[in-house]
């Protein structure tokens, strides 16, 4: 139950950057760590469980976010990230200085090809290069060149 | 002083992550300002990144309580399932084994390993089958099933249960004498996850306590081929292929050489 407690938030905000809704991200989070139960009880490696945990919950938040594109063809993500709400604290002219940044931001995460807004979200979930490797499937030098094509994105915008 | 031009982006971006292969650019990066500036802007970036996203989803997140013990519920529902499922071999074994299995389940997970050792411990009662199927009478059996509604199957379905009377078509098929009948799981061939169905031809017994290749290796082979399946590293016909041939050969190749230890 530690894990769980440790990873739910990440594992949470994970699933719902890419669209899904909260309520459908609590369930993968409660199907990665059924999965994850039985892992273990197979008596399968403990090696780099915070990878294992990713690669279950990035799976099936792509699958679930399929499934609910085919139902509600195309839900507009940029206007559910400005639904979101932004962060309250500070004075009303930073607050909301902050949260049009942070706004920006975010829809120019959102704006990213699938594989970068993965390899960028899960660094910043705190993971190593080797674990979102492992989690997508690719190499360390591709996951590099992902971050690195992302974060010049990301500069670029940022200074206009 | 600097001994090569500055270092590119992508070294900036591995050098955040202590993977910078080259002993040259490491020293260039401790020396440069402005390397260490555009290095500093980077993880930054990713750092901004990071509170945006927390800024932004954390507010909306919901208890951890009630989670917890919906997670709590699920795994003892899953024990407990897992008891009765080998209730009858245990029965047969005459040990009070389900009734037993039954009140560990529900106290406590960490039990969970000790049991499974337990049933490792138990010797095969029969070799009469082996840990491949008859090809001529299980070549396996697909239903009419798109790449979308396979990766739809929930991820507890993916190592599916094969019902009570299946189960005693398949014995009576292999010719399990009924005592035997509790060291076999009955299992499908090319798993519901990948596609296969009930049908029969399907369906074989496959031994649990065989020491290498058993139901529960399998069961990892084919939750792996499903997660390469539906992540598009592998061909769903081809997966269902590689299960059906010859699983040890499909373990091997998709999992790893030898199953690690219990």
């Amino acid at each position: 139950m530690s894990l769980f407690e440790q990873y739910r938030a990440p594992l949470l905000r994970y699933s719902v950057s890419f669209g899904v809704p909260i309520a459908d991200a609590e369930e993968i989070v409660q199907e990665v760590f059924l999965s994850l139960f039985r892992h273990l009880r197979l008596g399968r490696s403990r090696r780099n469980l915070r990878g294992w945990i990713f690669r279950v919950a990035h799976n099936l938040t792509l699958k679930r976010r399929y499934a609910n594109r085919r139902q509600s063809e195309l839900l507009d993500d940029d206007a559910k990230i400005a639904a979101l709400p932004s962060d309250p604290s500070g004075n009303p002219e930073e607050s909301c200085k902050n949260a049009e940044r942070q706004h920006q931001l975010l829809a120019i995460v959102q704006a990213l090809p699938d594989i970068e807004q993965s390899c960028l979200r899960m660094r910043a979930e705190g993971l190593r290069y080797r674990e979102i490797a492992t989690v997508l499937g690719i190499s360390l030098g591709s996951v590099s060149v992902f971050l690195t094509r992302s974060l010049a994105k990301l500069i670029r915008a940022d200074r206009g | 002083m600097q001994d090569r031009e500055h270092l590119s982006d992508r070294e900036l971006v591995l050098a955040a992550d202590d993977e910078l292969g080259s002993e040259r650019a490491r020293v260039h990066l401790a020396v440069c300002a402005e390397c260490k500036e555009r290095a500093a802007n980077f993880e930054g970036i990713v750092a901004q990144v990071a509170q945006a996203h927390r800024n932004s989803v954390d507010s909306q997140l919901p208890s951890i309580a009630r989670p917890r013990a919906v997670l709590r519920g699920r795994i003892s529902e899953t024990i407990a399932h897992e008891a009765s499922r080998r209730a009858p071999r245990r029965l047969f074994a005459g040990a009070f084994g389900f009734a037993a299995l039954t009140m560990v389940a529900l106290a406590s997970i960490l039990t969970m390993r000790h049991l499974v050792a337990r049933d490792e411990s138990v010797p095969p009662a029969s070799t009469t089958v082996s840990v491949l199927p008859n090809r001529n009478v299980t070549p396996g059996a697909v239903r009419a099933a798109s790449l979308e509604q396979v990766c739809a199957v929930a991820q507890e379905e993916v190592v599916k249960d094969v019902s009570p009377s299946q189960r005693e078509r398949v014995f009576a098929e292999y010719g399990i004498p009924a005592a035997q009948r509790g060291d076999y799981e009955v299992d499908y061939l090319i798993t519901p996850g990948l596609g296969g169905n009930d049908d029969i031809r399907n369906l074989w017994p496959e031994p649990y306590h065989t020491a290498t290749w058993n139901a529960h290796v399998k069961d990892a082979l084919e939750e792996r081929l499903h997660e390469m399946v539906c992540s598009h590293q592998l061909d769903l016909a081809a997966a269902q292929k590689a299960i059906a041939t010859d699983w040890i050969v499909a373990y091997q190749k998709y999992v790893r050489a030898v199953p690690a230890k219990g």
